[in-house]
């Protein structure tokens, strides 16, 4: 390769670049909903294109940064195994850990928030408990609970434990006194006061911690495997393949784990939407992006 | 609302009869509220004492500190007096929030913004435990009592200040109480709605035999409304004076420009002016 080539692929790569931004930018300026859904498909396009370029005329080291095809032919290659892997750290470990961690959070929020004792002595505690290195606890979790998806799922568990937790207990606070004498006056018990008003004003909280926890729980349960599993799961597939400098397949693996990732956080975002569409965030001419 | 064809029968002297005012809705006797502050023990209310008939309409004016929205909290049971007994319809004040027999209307609407107007005023009705098919046909007159019975499937966010306010009257209505508790209900609206809400609810209060206790801080708005005006003064928040207002039961707004409007507004104003003067 001459010396010219590094330069002649950097001089496309930014004529192509500036071109297409500002071509973007006008698109995302225009109104209407077309522009607010092409615009960042565009943007992912470009950004893939300008990688392949960069990474093929500048001829970056694979062990470095592989180009998008490549990395495309190793998840079309792997993808049988990469389905296991997802089946193993998703639907075994993450999902039931988010699940058992996000429900007890929010079960003891509810508690604390009745028992002015657990308000004293549990509050204090499970800060400090929100502060623990899950890679400090993953490999006691093996310990107690073996390399299966169960130690995963109980990491999972611990780390989504406390956004939950606090965020029930401050959502439970929402409600005004005004609302609450109002159901007082109705001489409402304990049960459906919160039932009727003080969990559907909690809504929004709750649906803040369960978008925190679904990132949460898909990295804990992928460093978890860091530290012993079976021979699938993404964290394994990753620290695996590192040892092998399969890089290919390290970065399909990883592109598999954002695809998981967003797509939760779409889905949880799809239903606060229709739960909280009361809300002022929900509202139409409210400051919502797009 | 249009009157009903026995509302003539109603329209009596305001004078109670004797038996019903010894039978009394509401009785108050020697209450003190008072709690410690930094500046020593604050007495929100010293020797409280009222009695409220049956139909009455009971209006509780004063300067901000003078007790009038604890004396309604007491009354509804939301608050506990320091000393002094509260009687409502012969019982205690708990026997009679249990029993629901009182609506509480609130100084902001307080409507669940989830629930459309129809839901929120099912929602004591749910609480009671009612019949879906009971809850609905009930919120639905409510509504149409207030006249917004085409408002029902709209949210709270979609309505205005006084329709909110009328909701939140109907669903106070909804339980069918005989005693209705508000607490500066149309102090956030502006003048023309105002009077519109005033009239609507004097119609209300005649129309189905209310007994109402309403604070204000207008004194138009309690004369036009009330059968009977307790003027209250700060430090310590107590009764000052109790002004009788001997208008007809039946009124339009219009009433505002005779004499005896004019005279019973000038009593009252010179009561409050006594209490602002301790201030």
């Amino acid at each position: 390769m001459s010396p010219a080539t590094p330069l002649a692929v950097l001089a496309l790569a930014a004529t192509v670049g500036i071109a297409a931004l500002m071509a973007l930018t006008r698109l995302a300026n225009r109104p209407g909903r077309a522009a607010a859904i092409l615009t960042p498909m565009l943007f992912a396009v470009l950004v893939l294109f300008l990688w392949e370029v960069l990474t093929r005329g500048l001829a970056v080291p694979q062990v470095l940064l592989p180009a998008p095809s490549v990395i495309a032919r190793a998840f079309w290659n792997a993808s049988p195994e990469l389905l296991q892997d997802v089946r193993q750290t998703v639907l075994f470990a993450a999902i039931p850990g988010f699940v058992c961690g996000s429900a007890l959070g929010m079960v003891t929020g509810i508690a604390v928030d009745r028992s002015p004792f657990l308000q004293q002595g549990l509050l204090p505690l499970s800060s400090f408990a929100s502060v623990i290195p899950i890679v400090g606890v993953a490999p006691i979790m093996i310990l107690w609970f073996g390399f299966g998806w169960q130690s995963k799922a109980a990491v999972v568990l611990l780390i989504t434990f406390f956004p939950a937790f606090v965020n029930m207990v401050a959502g439970l606070r929402e409600a005004s006194p005004i609302e609450r004498d109002l159901m007082a006056s109705y001489a409402s018990t304990y049960w459906q006061t919160l039932w009727k008003l003080r969990l559907p004003a909690a809504l929004p909280f709750l649906f803040t911690a369960l978008k925190v926890n679904a990132s949460l729980a898909l990295i804990g349960a992928i460093v978890a495997e860091f530290f012993g599993a079976p021979v699938y799961g993404l964290g394994f597939r990753i620290s695996a393949e590192i040892g092998h400098l399969a890089l290919d397949r390290v970065w399909a693996a990883i592109a598999v784990a954002a695809a998981v990732g967003s797509g939760s956080y779409a889905l949880l975002t799809a239903a606060e939407r229709a739960a909280t569409f009361w809300h002022p965030s929900q509202l139409p001419g409210s400051d919502r992006n797009s | 609302m249009p009157d009903s064809p026995h509302a003539e029968t109603l329209d009596i002297e305001t004078t109670q009869p004797r038996e019903q005012a010894r039978a009394a809705v509401v009785s108050v006797e020697n209450v003190a509220v008072s709690y410690p502050s930094r500046e020593g023990v604050f007495h929100a209310l010293s020797d409280v004492s009222l009695r409220v008939a049956r139909r009455e309409f009971i209006s509780l004016i004063g300067p901000s500190g003078c007790g009038k929205t604890t004396l309604l909290r007491l009354i509804a049971d939301l608050a506990q007096p320091s000393t002094g007994t509260i009687r409502v319809n012969g019982g205690t004040s708990r026997q009679a929030r249990g029993d629901r027999s009182y609506g509480y209307v609130f100084q902001t609407p307080a409507l669940q913004p989830w629930r459309t107007a129809l839901a929120n005023v099912m929602l004591p009705l749910e609480i009671i435990g009612l019949a879906a098919n009971e809850r609905r046909a009930r919120a639905t007159a409510a509504l149409m009592a207030v006249g917004l019975g085409d408002a029902a499937s709209r949210y709270p966010w979609q309505l205005s200040g006084g329709m909110q306010q009328r909701v939140s009257i109907a669903r106070a209505l909804s339980l069918r109480p005989e005693l209705l508790l508000m607490d500066e209900p149309f102090g956030a609206l502006d003048e023309i709605t105002r009077d519109k809400l005033n009239l609507h609810l004097t119609d209300l209060w005649r129309d189905r035999d209310l007994t109402v206790i309403f604070v204000t801080h207008s004194i138009p708005e309690a004369v036009f409304l009330s059968t009977r005006i307790v003027a209250m003064s700060a430090k310590p928040g107590r009764i000052s004076r109790v002004i009788d207002c001997g208008l007809p039961r039946r009124r339009t707004l219009d009433i505002r420009n005779t004499p005896e409007f004019l005279a019973i507004s000038k009593q009252v104003r010179d009561a409050l002016s006594d209490a602002y003067a301790n201030e």
